[in-house]
């Protein structure tokens, strides 16, 4: 102990891990290169660290989260073929209950994945247990083998849940919507965003590379959120407003342990209501969705729709009789 | 039909074909004791099993309290942006199901508050309420309430039988609900269905203050508005008893009084309490009560028995060769033949023994029976003529009353003994007049405690419960600690009733079919409410019940205080009132009366054993009168002494 001591003393950034109290996932793995490019900020916004001013209170009143149980369930020349049951919610809270989503807004069933590699594909039909999903695999990827494969078809099941949330945020207009994700895809078809606020718990696309960015997000303390910056994603590039929020203080954990990234609808009414935003963030960090390992992140409502979906999920018997 | 929840199993907690749980919102109105409908389609035919709530857990989705600590950061007044979901989970035993067959596991169906018409199926009450049923209490919430009914004929035989009620004591459980139930068995016999023709009657012995002393009388204040509700809803008219006749000992120290609370004028007048003592041949039977068991070797329990078969019960016997014959109906001529016998012991040759007994322990027992003269002489007659409840036939629709409150334990159990084996003798004569008695016994595990070895009266509550059903016999037994009663009473026993009960008690193993949430109720149970197991009901049932619609003991002490210590004459014209005699004509017959204490006693005693209807004054008429005493006349002088010659 003494040793870290010494050293830490010498360089202020250094953070010594306590064993156990994080995960795998917390570990930063962004670019290592200090030229590379940030994302651009947002109008006045600039990238250090500001507190949120407290609110008691949030003004959410809607919140929508996917939930997938997927098996792999067959294997035909090679190939693996998936059974997974997507679903995806949007509840309502009122009086400080959350309400059992309407039929409305779920969505969910059994399907089965089936690479597009296996000719007689068409044959895996099952109706009234299962739709069966073809999923194209380029030749390029079916050139790099079974292992690309099997990633392709992986990725297909995210996006056919991405797709069953989408359907539920195209319907949502009234009200104010927290979406555990991106807000990719929830562009309308037509007309102004809703008021709907993702939340982006995994890090897997960091945009903090210089320096200055990385010392200026990490070191954010509980209750302080990062500058908006602009954010494009998905095929159609759409741009989105985005900033990181420390919910917990990382103390002897790894930087990321706490930290969410919010994403807004990039226009500027939301913009000018990002610190309101953040406070409502932030007081729905009670009560705490522990104790599921990722309590740190997890909002509590978002915690209790997955708990719905997962209630509506095949059990694990259940998922075992299709092997039938 | 309204939906409140639906059956889960799961791996760990799967439904069987005896206990099932459900979830259900919180909100709705269900507890322990709670009867619920399950309906559900298995195949192609609908099965409905009814349940009754045994147990009862509500969680949300804290595994920690420390999560909730954290969550809040230890500030209580906190309320955070969304509640935690909060769910009750009910674990039910099954009451019945349909079809009856198979009896498989619960299925997973939706469940239903059960209706007025559910609990009479549930309980399987539907089929004989109507024609057999005695209503024991009310179930469900206040507004809608549903009378029980318990089968007449497995309450008091021939079928099953018998009662056992627990409740602590002071907390106006058992001799209320008691009370409730012999309203409603009464109401019912009334009726005159078949099997009733010889009614039913009930003897109740008061063992604490003036409990059992007033319940021919009006209660003090009107019964509350909903204790009335439950009497409409039972059908019971709410009413003090009709025919109550009181009974209880004579005053050790004042024969002309009786050795009771209950002796007020304004009560005497209306329903006077009547003696009762045991006669020479009610005593001797009970010998090993009277002088202890321990005491009663084999060679004094021969001599006791000789004497019984050849002085009492006999024709009487010669002591000495040519002298006259001896009987002994009272216990001062039972102690003298004694005495003459052991003067013959001493007179006579050889063994000196007086045939086969032997002077010592013909000594012993004379000590002793000359001892219980003195021990119970309020309780054995003088004349040994028997007086009581049993010397008559019993009446239908008749509570008779033997008020032993201010006796000591002694004479408690002397008492008790004799009524319990006189019964007895009855019930195998088929000697009891009625169709049923009901007896009630109360502190059970006093008279009949578990390993308390082989008493008199044990071995006569053990054959009544073992036989009495068949006999007319009904026994009420109670007590405050069900575990120390005889187990054999207590397994006879086909109903049971549980008012409020200690935990302490509770814990014993003889709850253990309770869930610990069942022994929780039960020791918190209010006054008014009793759980009830009953052969026709698959799981017990909590009922409630209203308040006796009669006077309260403390009401009654407080309105009618005892007077005691009257002279014989005023004793005497208290009885000939009782009996309907004319107040001036009763007043003058008394004034001719002479003072002889044993005359007056006589005529007290004729009075009271009188037949129904008898003259009083007539009686009054046999007295001794007072000795002639001349009117002082006036002595006039022939010769004027103031005149002057």
């Amino acid at each position: 102990m003494a040793f870290w001591k010494g050293l830490k003393e010498s360089r202020p950034g250094l953070k010594v891990l306590r064993q156990g109290s994080f995960k795998e996932d917390d570990l930063p793995r962004f670019s290592s290169d200090p030229n590379a490019e940030d994302p651009p900020m947002v109008g006045d916004e600039t990238p250090e660290g500001k507190p949120v001013p407290p609110a008691l209170e949030s003004g959410f009143t809607h919140f929508m989260d996917g939930a997938q149980k997927v098996r792999a369930i067959a294997e035909y020349e090679g190939a693996t073929i998936y059974l997974a049951h997507l679903s995806a919610a949007l509840a309502k809270r009122e009086e400080r209950t959350m309400l059992t989503p309407s039929p409305d807004w779920y969505r969910g069933g059994l399907f089965l994945f089936v690479p597009s590699v296996i000719e007689d594909r068409h044959e895996f039909g099952r109706p009234g247990t299962w739709v069966s999903e073809s999923v194209v695999v380029r030749d390029e990827d079916a050139a790099r083998g079974f292992e690309r494969v099997r990633e392709v078809t992986v990725k297909a099941i995210d996006e056919h849940r991405n797709g069953l949330e989408t359907q539920l945020l195209q319907l949502f207009r009234d009200g104010a919507l927290l979406t555990d994700g991106t807000l990719v895809n929830a562009k309308p078809r037509s007309g102004d965003y809703p008021f709907v606020v993702g939340i982006v718990k995994s890090h897997s696309h960091q945009y903090f590379n210089s320096h200055e960015r990385r010392r200026a997000i990490l070191g954010l303390r509980t209750g302080e959120r990062s500058g908006v910056f602009e954010v494009a994603r998905g095929k159609d590039r759409d741009t989105v407003y985005s900033f990181y929020l420390r919910l917990v203080e990382a103390d002897d954990r790894p930087a990321l342990f706490g930290m969410i990234r919010v994403e807004i609808p990039p226009e500027r009414k939301y913009l000018d209501r990002v610190d309101e935003i953040a406070s409502w963030i932030l007081a729905e960090r009670a009560p705490t969705s522990r104790p599921d390992p990722r309590h740190d992140k997890l909002l509590y409502p978002i915690h209790w729709i997955e708990e719905y979906l997962r209630s509506r999920q095949p059990t694990d018997a259940g998922m075992s009789l299709y092997t039938a | 039909m309204r939906e409140i929840g639906r059956v889960i199993g799961t791996e760990r907690k799967p439904s069987t074909a005896y206990t099932f749980q459900f979830w259900a919102r919180p909100e709705e109105n269900l507890g322990i004791g709670s009867i619920v409908k399950v309906a559900a389609t298995v195949g192609d035919h609908d099965v409905t099993v009814y349940g009754v709530v045994v147990e009862a857990q509500g969680f949300n989705d804290l595994e920690s309290p420390l999560h909730e600590y954290l969550s809040v950061g230890g500030d209580a007044g906190a309320e955070p942006p969304t509640l935690r979901h909060e769910i009750r989970v009910f674990q039910a035993a099954v009451l019945r199901r349909e079809p009856e067959e198979p009896v498989g596991a619960v299925p997973l169906g939706r469940v239903y508050a059960a209706e007025d018409d559910d609990v009479r199926i549930a309980l399987r009450t539907e089929k004989y309420a109507e024609e057999y049923g005695i209503v024991c209490g009310v179930y469900g919430p206040k507004d809608a309430q549903v009378p029980v009914h318990l089968h007449r004929d497995f309450l008091l035989g021939p079928e099953s039988g018998h009662l056992n009620m627990t409740g602590t004591s002071g907390l106006a459980a058992k001799t209320s609900y008691i009370l409730f139930l012999l309203k409603a068995i009464f109401e019912h016999y009334e009726s005159g269905k078949p099997g009733d023709q010889n009614g039913v009657a009930a003897l109740l012995f008061n063992t604490k203050g003036g409990d059992l002393l007033y319940i021919d009388r009006e209660p003090k204040e009107t019964l509350p508005k909903e204790h009335l509700e439950l009497y409409e809803r039972c059908g019971i008219d709410p009413t003090p008893f009709k025919k109550v006749v009181y009974f209880a000992p004579y005053d050790a120290r004042n024969w002309t009084t009786l050795d009771s609370i209950r002796q007020h004028p304004e009560l005497e007048k209306d329903n006077p309490t009547w003696p009762f003592a045991f006669g020479l041949e009610n005593i001797i039977d009970h010998f090993e009560v009277l002088v202890g068991r321990d005491d009663l070797d084999a060679k004094a329990s021969g001599y006791i028995t000789y004497l019984r078969d050849e002085y009492v019960q006999g024709k009487g016997r010669a002591i000495e060769p040519g002298g006259p014959v001896e009987t002994a109906k009272t216990l001062g001529e039972l102690t003298t033949i004694i005495r003459k016998e052991l003067q013959r012991a001493d007179e006579s040759s050889g063994t000196g023994k007086f045939g086969v007994h032997h002077p010592l322990t013909m000594r012993k027992v004379l000590n002793r029976l000359q001892n219980l003269e003195h021990r119970y002489s309020g309780l054995i007659s003088r004349d040994g003529v028997t007086e009581g409840p049993l010397v008559k036939p019993l009446e239908p629709g008749t509570i008779y009353v033997v008020d032993v409150n201010e006796l000591d334990s002694d004479a408690k159990d002397l008492v008790f003994a004799s009524f319990v084996s006189q019964l007895k003798d009855k019930m195998e004569q088929r000697q009891l007049g009625v169709d049923r008695l009901i007896v009630m016994v109360d502190e059970m595990n006093k008279y009949a405690p578990t390993g308390g070895g082989d008493s008199h009266v044990s071995r006569a509550l053990r054959e009544i419960s073992a036989r009495g059903r068949y006999m007319g016999l009904t026994l009420f037994g109670a007590q405050q600690f069900r575990s120390r009663v005889d187990k054999e009473i207590v397994g006879n026993a086909a109903t049971h009733a549980f008012g409020h009960i200690e935990a302490e008690e509770l814990a014993q193993p003889g709850y253990s079919y309770f869930t610990p949430a069942v022994k929780e109720k039960l020791a918190t149970l209010p006054t008014g409410d009793v759980l009830i197991k009953h052969p026709h009901f698959a799981q017990p049932i909590f009922v409630r019940f209203p308040l006796p619609p009669c006077m309260k003991g403390s009401d009654g002490m407080r309105d009618f205080p005892a007077q005691r210590g009257v002279s014989a004459k005023e004793a005497l014209t208290k009885q000939a009132l009782a009996m309907g005699g004319n107040a001036n004509r009763v007043a003058d017959a008394i004034e001719s009366l002479g003072e002889g204490e044993t005359d007056l006693m006589r005529l007290l005693t004729e009075l009271r054993r009188a037949a129904p209807g008898a003259d009083p004054i007539a009686i009054l008429g046999t007295g001794k009168k007072k000795a002639f005493r001349a009117e002082p006349r006036p002595t006039i002088e022939e010769s004027d002494p103031f005149e002057k010659e």
